[in-house]
């Protein structure tokens, strides 16, 4: 199954060091493939990496397309979602 | 007694003895491996992995309840350790180019680390510190050497060290710690936000402290000022304890007043702006009370050879982004007596304080000052960017200048690059020739900014770093105050912006005198800004000009020295 979403960035920092590895935390539960593309921009990054994540440089405000692909694909998609939609807690 | 400057991270004084924490030294040779051994290579690289992964996972456990900013640090270590595109590169590396495991990581993580340095988030960018750090982590244990962490001091201790990782930090005895004192890092390294965390004061970006401390040393890191003073006199301890005690109430009474104008009683609102040499330095400077940027030093730069437009670019971008809106001085290169200096000149200078310094090898190296004027005038469409030439002597090296800069502008403008409508460009007085002919020169600059340490210098003939002459550097020189009071009137004549940048600007003692002189634009160092505003807030506009008047009229340095000591003595009790 593959599933695509957009999601935004809302953490004052951009995707800083706590709030990758709060993503790495959870996307690495599932067993789906999770990457995230910024818009405008055709390099998908690991959604499991948190040096790809870091250096993409998203920033406050950013838009990314969230993509999800395998048996998992539903569930981690919206426990990924939520995490944007929450701004990691922050 | 050796004196360092850094940039002061965390507030505080202290004053102890000097560790040195070393860096393992961990050199890595360009191996390769034979095809038959890549698949031993990579389980290494595994094992190594999950030994680094492991070692982390304990000093998270280990850390204290209240350092959560650690653990969190620590957490995010671990999972750049345990990171699946690190190790998809690092195995493609070794099976295709048949690297050995150290130098495919070495190389993989080095590439990560120069992709976080050249992001324009200094935050994101500061992390190519934490890449550094687990890099070293996977090595050691690649090479299988023991971890010589330092965990615990006899003594209370000034911590000095390259780059304090967050792991070293981690394992460190938190009972004896006064203070770290770093080569490396800004604002928003790791060390700057541990030391917050922890509330002992720090410094960083002191660049080489690490060569010149043994270990053993007394200390004194001000994480006010930046300074750090290695094995300083029994006069300078007894100064620091002072402004310890002084300072540390000082600063706690600000919170404040931080906030309100610099305006004197009879409502006249001054403008304090801040100096700084690194753009991790604007965020201080704000937060003390800062109006913008008076003076932005970019010799930095030039420290490891000719910096290209894009490392200026860059760097100056950050400043200009932290300051969102509010001025931003650049001033070009004003190289002196550096080894810099002389790589470019391509001589030694026997008196290189009247040689071709500055704006002069500037012009000698015309490839040189362009790339600065490009760099500044391109980050001018993100905010409000001025431009400052220093050590101009001659009307025609003012004219040369703005030549220069116009010519870059349209060469910009061609290559359809965006620009502000407007970049002002003034120039520094600091050459007596130039003050003498202010009233001229003002009609052809959009500003001026007094230098007073070398206005001074140049004037009465003295080198304040010659311990034999340094009692002749005197600011309160008649001469000086007749030069000042010039300068200002002729910007005032002609409609410009006037402010004074030098040290004198930064103590309190000559601040009503300066008002008094007319100056309205004051630029300071960022710790300087609430103890110059408290002054301003104090005195009236019409009290200024009667000592102004008052030290004019003295004959000699010392008398009005002794009626400046008296009236700030008034106004600011507790300084000394």
């Amino acid at each position: 199954m593959k599933l695509e979403r957009w999601v935004e960035v809302s953490n004052k920092y951009g995707l800083h060091a706590r709030v990758a590895t709060e993503l790495v935390k959870v996307s690495s539960q599932f067993e789906s493939s999770v990457t995230l593309c910024r818009e405008g921009c055709d390099t998908e990054v690991d959604g499991k990496s948190i040096l790809a994540l870091m250096t993409m440089g998203a920033e406050n405000g950013s838009r990314l397309l969230l993509r999800v692909r395998g048996d998992d694909a539903e569930p981690a998609c919206t426990a990924i979602a939520e995490l944007f939609g929450r701004s990691f807690d922050e | 007694m050796v004196v360092k400057r850094g940039i002061a991270v965390s507030p505080g004084i202290s004053i102890g003895t000097a560790v040195v924490l070393r860096r393992d030294e961990l050199r890595i040779r360009r191996r390769y491996v034979a095809e038959a051994k890549v698949d031993e290579e990579v389980q290494r690289f595994d094992v190594a992995v999950a030994r680094a992964a492991g070692e982390i996972e304990r000093d998270i456990v280990g850390v204290q309840e209240d350092l959560a900013i650690v653990r969190q640090v620590l957490e995010t270590h671990r999972d750049m350790v345990r990171d699946p595109g690190l190790r998809h590169d690092v195995v493609e590396r070794i099976g295709g180019k048949k690297n050995s495991a150290e130098y495919a990581t070495s190389l993989v993580l080095q590439g990560y680390s120069h992709r976080f340095e050249s992001m324009e988030n200094e935050y994101l960018a500061d992390r190519a510190h934490d890449v550094a750090d687990i890099e070293r982590k996977i090595l050691r244990h690649l090479l299988g050497k023991a971890d010589n962490r330092l965990r615990t001091f006899e003594e209370p201790s000034v911590l000095v060290a390259h780059d304090l990782t967050p792991s070293q930090t981690a394992a460190l005895d938190k009972r004896n710690m006064l203070g770290f004192a770093v080569d490396v890092g800004g604002r928003t390294s790791h060390t700057a936000i541990l030391a917050r965390a922890m509330q002992i004061p720090a410094v960083v970006a002191l660049r080489d402290i690490t060569h010149q401390i043994v270990g053993g040393e007394t200390v004194i890191l001000d994480g006010y000022s930046g300074e750090v003073v290695i094995d300083p006199d029994e006069e300078t301890l007894e100064k620091y304890r002072r402004k310890s005690e002084y300072s540390d109430q000082f600063y706690t009474s600000l919170q404040e007043e931080v906030r309100w104008p610099a305006e004197t009683i009879d409502g006249y609102e001054i403008s304090l702006s801040a100096n700084i040499e690194f753009p991790e330095e604007v965020n201080a400077a704000l937060e003390w009370g800062a109006t913008g940027i008076g003076l932005y030093r970019t010799e930095f730069l030039y420290e490891h050879g000719e910096p290209d437009e894009d490392l200026h670019l860059r760097t100056y971008r950050r400043a200009v982004k932290a300051l969102k809106g509010r001025d931003l001085v650049i001033r070009t290169l004003d190289a002196g007596a550096d080894k810099f200096h002389d790589e470019a000149v391509g001589f030694h200078e026997p008196n290189p304080f009247l040689g071709c310094r500055s704006i002069r090898l500037c012009f000698e190296k015309p490839a040189l000052f362009r790339a600065q004027i490009r760099a500044a005038l391109r980050v001018s469409s993100l905010g409000s960017v001025k431009l400052m030439i220093p050590m101009v002597a001659t009307l025609e090296e003012v004219r040369q200048a703005r030549a220069v800069i116009e010519d870059v502008r349209d060469e910009l403008i061609s290559d359809g690059v965006e620009l502000a409508a407007r970049v002002p460009v003034g120039i520094m007085v600091e050459v007596p020739s130039i003050a003498l002919m202010a009233d001229r020169v003002a009609r052809e600059v959009d500003f001026f900014s007094i230098g007073t340490n070398d206005l001074i210098q140049y004037s009465l003939a003295v080198d304040r770093v010659n311990e034999k002459v340094a009692h002749l550097y005197q600011p309160a020189h008649p001469a000086i105050l007749k030069l000042m009071k010039m300068v200002i009137q002729a910007g005032a004549n002609a409609g410009i912006q006037v402010s004074l940048c030098g040290e004198m600007c930064s103590e309190p003692i000559y601040t009503v005198l300066l008002l008094g002189l007319g100056l309205r634009y004051f630029s300071v160092s960022p710790i300087s800004i609430p103890t110059v505003k408290r002054v301003i807030r104090q005195v009236s506009m019409c009290e200024a000009f009667e000592l102004a008047e008052e030290c004019l009229a003295c004959e000699r340095a010392e008398e009005a020295r002794a009626l400046l000591e008296e009236r700030v003595v008034g106004l600011l009790p507790d300084f000394t």
